[in-house]
């Protein structure tokens, strides 16, 4: 393994005699072809072999270079949904002074624009963001009327459970191309049991909002994610047949996080570290198979994980990255102005920990926000190439790190790799991917192509039609 | 390409020059025009310069106008741009054909062993007032113009200067450049046709082995794979334009896979690159022990290597291959890139039903390639 990624199986005398300088072209040629074409050894005439291998590095670390692309609005703490395992204090459904405020929706807006990233995505999350919908089409609105002039790539994301959407909601929905991100743990009864809103079948909302949205805003706009209860882990199979069923052909196999609700009652919703290993490698297995035998579906944890392992680009994902991407490529704005740079960072404000807050909206700038103590130490420790237990780590490349759960699960954001659950989980799920590749398992890779690719016809799966001849 | 080249039995040095056929009296202006007949018709008064077939017409006119007489000449098009020189006359662009190219000069820095058009070392500096001149007198609607040698960019200043020229008479025209982009090592170089050409231009460039030795040794160059990355890399930082074109010879047939992966991990950012077959003309008929190899033996390999493109999402096409030489399950790669002046089928094509999607062969290929033709039939009712 090297810094960029590349990776090549050696035995033991070739290891040794690569790292003793004894390994020579004659007697293994197409070893000695490929540690040059992956770049892990180089002619002392090829003068340009570290600007290339350092064109690598960049192009993998290219997240550095973009700013902050991931604005999230927390329009409202208000919710009707009581979630066992939601990540904040929801407020009752009247509580309207826990709406962010008109003054701070339009400060956060020009704070945003303040960043010099040229593609923004809006990302607004609640509380039900359907509850504050005013604030989220002031925001929509005013962030457009500030890019006429900025100029950049604006997308917007709307969290949402979809349970009473309007058509009037809708309406705005479709005419401002917002995507929706909606929420389904699975068949009716373990959706209600999870997501229960006082003795509603909230999974019956839930169906009816889904279907409106995809009829008016189209289906590749709405897209549900998975929490894993306890329960969960027992019910897997009828979970991604729901998926299906529902028509989508993939699946993220999230852990439940260590915020909010979830920590109170972790025994009763919660799961061990090595359970979920144990769950999620068992259901990879079950997804691969299901591949294999012409069903397309992807899970999208492990298809981020190959993008790493495989492609030489940059894979975007705030919570695995070196140094993290808290701050430096994500930013929270929550109802009540304060800033903070990753959602997880607002639940803990939420618990009554504003460690991590960056400032507030309405007294400082985007420039004391982005410089701020806080910030620097949180890019600081989060270099895994610099950590101890991760700077000597084989798959430290594909790899990141996410300060804020080392510090709920650990006391400090720096953490502990040796006992970390963030740790075993990762290699856990690269040694599995890995296992693959060192067999050479053809028709297996071939299924993590058509993950990477969003390509079913990689797998035989047709999507149109075939040219003739 | 200079190509068809005619001799004139008669003919008057006041002719010579980069000019354009003019069929109908009426079209012909003072200028760079001449006028083509092969009847002995009335010449118009405004008409000074005239090509002819007519020995009758020769004689009515020899003392009056700056005319030439050819015994024959074929495939004169109207509109067509010549270069006549004391008496011969080259045909520089010819609009009935798919591709149209300027040839910039025959002095080449590889010497591969493959080349088509092997390189020369006399003077060729006329070279560049003409591609001015034929700038000047090309169809403003042209989608692309080719630019070919040798290689081009050793005109070093000039090339930039007539890609300039191109830009401004051309503006909607996309440049295709073959060029081996060793000169792209030269930043400034490459700024400055950056800021000239933009995203109107792209380098077409071969690479044909991942292992710095194996392609020197088919380019004949020592520093040639190092240089040409580097030269890849200065182009993406302009925001040049860039292709690949490897060319698949015995040398490096089972290799095809490796330098796949070579660029997608190194120069993803690439347009399209295309897998090519042999042209067996110029040093390729010297060096035909070395580099002839059969399509049919390389057929799984070509296959494997279009199949990891498709992973790797790079663009890649399948060049001058007939398609019943390519394996079925990667027909849809091949292209029909042969200029149609070079093209040819052979008598079995005739009973394929895919005849009208495939490449054919080039002239020089069909001796290689008409043993091992097979038409394709296609399964009507399945």
């Amino acid at each position: 393994m090297n810094e960029t990624g590349e990776f090549v199986f050696l035995n033991r005398s070739n290891l040794k005699k690569l790292s003793n300088h004894l390994l020579n072209f004659e007697d293994n040629e197409l070893l000695f072809l490929e540690l040059i074409n992956k770049q892990f050894i180089y002619f002392k005439r090829d003068k340009e072999a570290v600007t290339r291998k350092a064109i690598k590095y960049r192009t993998k670390k290219q997240f550095l270079y973009s700013g902050p692309v991931l604005h999230i609005f927390v329009v409202t703490t208000r919710c009707q949904h009581k979630c066992h395992y939601c990540q904040i204090t929801p407020q009752s459904e009247k509580a309207i002074e826990y709406d962010m405020p008109s003054e701070i929706a339009r400060k956060s807006v020009e704070m945003m624009m303040e960043a010099p990233s040229k593609s923004i995505t809006v990302e607004f999350q609640g509380g039900e963001t359907l509850l504050a919908f005013d604030i989220v089409k002031e925001v929509i609105l005013y962030a457009k009327e500030l890019n006429e002039n900025a100029g950049k790539d604006l997308e917007f994301v709307l969290a949402t459970s979809l349970v009473d959407i309007t058509l009037e909601q809708l309406a705005f929905v479709k005419e401002h191309n917002i995507n929706l991100s909606t929420s389904l743990d699975g068949p009716e009864e373990l959706h209600n049991k999870n997501r229960p809103i006082h003795s509603q079948n909230t999974y019956k909302k839930f169906i009816e909002g889904y279907e409106l949205s995809q009829g008016i805003v189209g289906t590749d706009r709405v897209s549900p994610l998975l929490t894993l209860s306890k329960d969960s882990l027992e019910k897997i199979d009828e979970i991604i047949e729901e998926y299906q069923n529902i028509g989508q052909n993939s699946i993220s196999l999230r852990a439940l996080s260590p915020y909010g609700f979830a920590v109170k009652t972790q025994s009763k919703i919660g799961y061990s570290a090595d359970k979920y290993i144990n769950f999620y490698l068992n259901t990879l297995d079950k997804i691969i198979d299901m591949n294999l035998n012409g069903t397309y579906f992807r899970e999208e944890y492990a298809t981020l994980m190959l993008r790493r392992i495989f492609t030489p680009y940059s894979t975007g994902y705030v919570d695995l990255q070196s140094p993290s991407g808290a701050g430096i490529n994500a930013m929270v704005y929550y109802y009540n102005g304060d800033v903070y740079p990753a959602d997880e960072a607002r639940m803990l404000a939420e618990m009554g920990d504003t460690n991590f807050r960056l400032g507030n909206v309405l007294k400082d700038s985007y420039s004391d926000v982005f410089n701020s103590k806080q910030l620097e130490v949180l890019v600081q420790d989060s270099c895994a190439e610099s950590l101890a237990g991760c700077s000597d780590c084989a798959y430290l490349p594909y790899c990141g790190c996410d300060p804020l759960f080392n510090y709920v699960t650990q006391g400090d954001h720096y953490g502990n790799r040796t006992t970390s659950d963030f740790c075993k989980k990762q290699i856990a799920i690269y040694e599995y991917l890995f296992k693959f590749i060192r067999n050479k398992d053809e028709k297996v890779l071939n299924v993590f192509w058509s993950w990477m690719n969003l390509d079913p016809e990689l797998i035989g799966v047709k999507m149109g039609e075939e040219v003739v001849c | 390409m200079l190509d068809l080249l005619h001799k004139a039995e008669h003919h008057s040095t006041d002719v010579d020059g980069i000019r354009k056929v003019v069929y109908r009296q009426n079209e012909y202006s003072e200028g760079d025009n001449v006028f083509f007949t092969d009847e002995n018709v009335d010449i118009n008064e405004n008409i000074q310069t005239v090509l002819t077939t007519s020995k009758t017409l020769f004689y009515r006119y020899a003392n009056s106008k700056d005319i030439q007489y050819f015994e024959t000449l074929d495939e004169i098009e109207d509109g067509a741009i010549v270069r006549i020189e004391e008496g011969t006359l080259f045909i520089t662009i010819r609009p009935s054909s798919n591709a149209h190219t300027l040839f910039f000069t025959s002095k080449c820095n590889h010497y591969c062993l493959m080349c088509s058009e092997p390189p020369k070392t006399a003077n060729d500096d006329y070279l560049i007032s003409d591609n001015m001149k034929i700038i000047e007198l090309l169809d403003k609607d042209l989608e692309v113009i080719g630019i070919s040698g040798g290689e081009p960019t050793l005109l070093g200043d000039n090339f930039i200067k007539i890609v300039k020229k191109i830009r401004e008479e051309l503006p909607e025209t996309t440049i295709r450049v073959l060029t081996n982009g060793r000169a792209y090592t030269n930043e400034k170089f490459v700024k400055e046709l950056a800021a000239v050409a933009g995203e109107y231009l792209v380098s077409e460039i071969p690479l044909y082995n991942a292992y710095y030795a194996k392609h020197d040794y088919i380019v004949q160059s020592k520093n040639a794979f190092f240089e040409t990355i580097e030269g890849f890399y200065n182009c993406a930082k302009y925001g040049l334009r860039t292709d690949v074109r490897i060319v698949i010879s015995k040398q490096n047939y089972n290799d095809l896979d490796d330098l796949i992966y070579f660029i997608y991990k190194n120069i993803p950012f690439v347009e399209h690159i295309a897998l090519m077959g042999l042209e067996y003309i110029g040093f390729a008929v010297n060096n035909i022990d070395d580099i002839h190899i059969s399509p049919l033996e390389y057929k799984e390999q070509l296959k494997d290597a279009i199949h990891l493109g498709r992973k790797y999402s790079l663009n890649v096409s399948i060049y001058n291959l007939p398609l019943c030489l390519v394996h079925e399950d990667v027909r849809r790669y091949a292209q029909q890139s042969i200029s149609d002046w070079k093209n040819e089928f052979s008598d079995v094509c005739n009973g394929c039903d895919v005849r009208d999607k495939c490449s054919g062969m080039f002239t020089s290929t069909q001796p290689h390639f008409t043993d091992l033709l097979e038409p394709i039939l296609i399964q009507k009712n399945r």
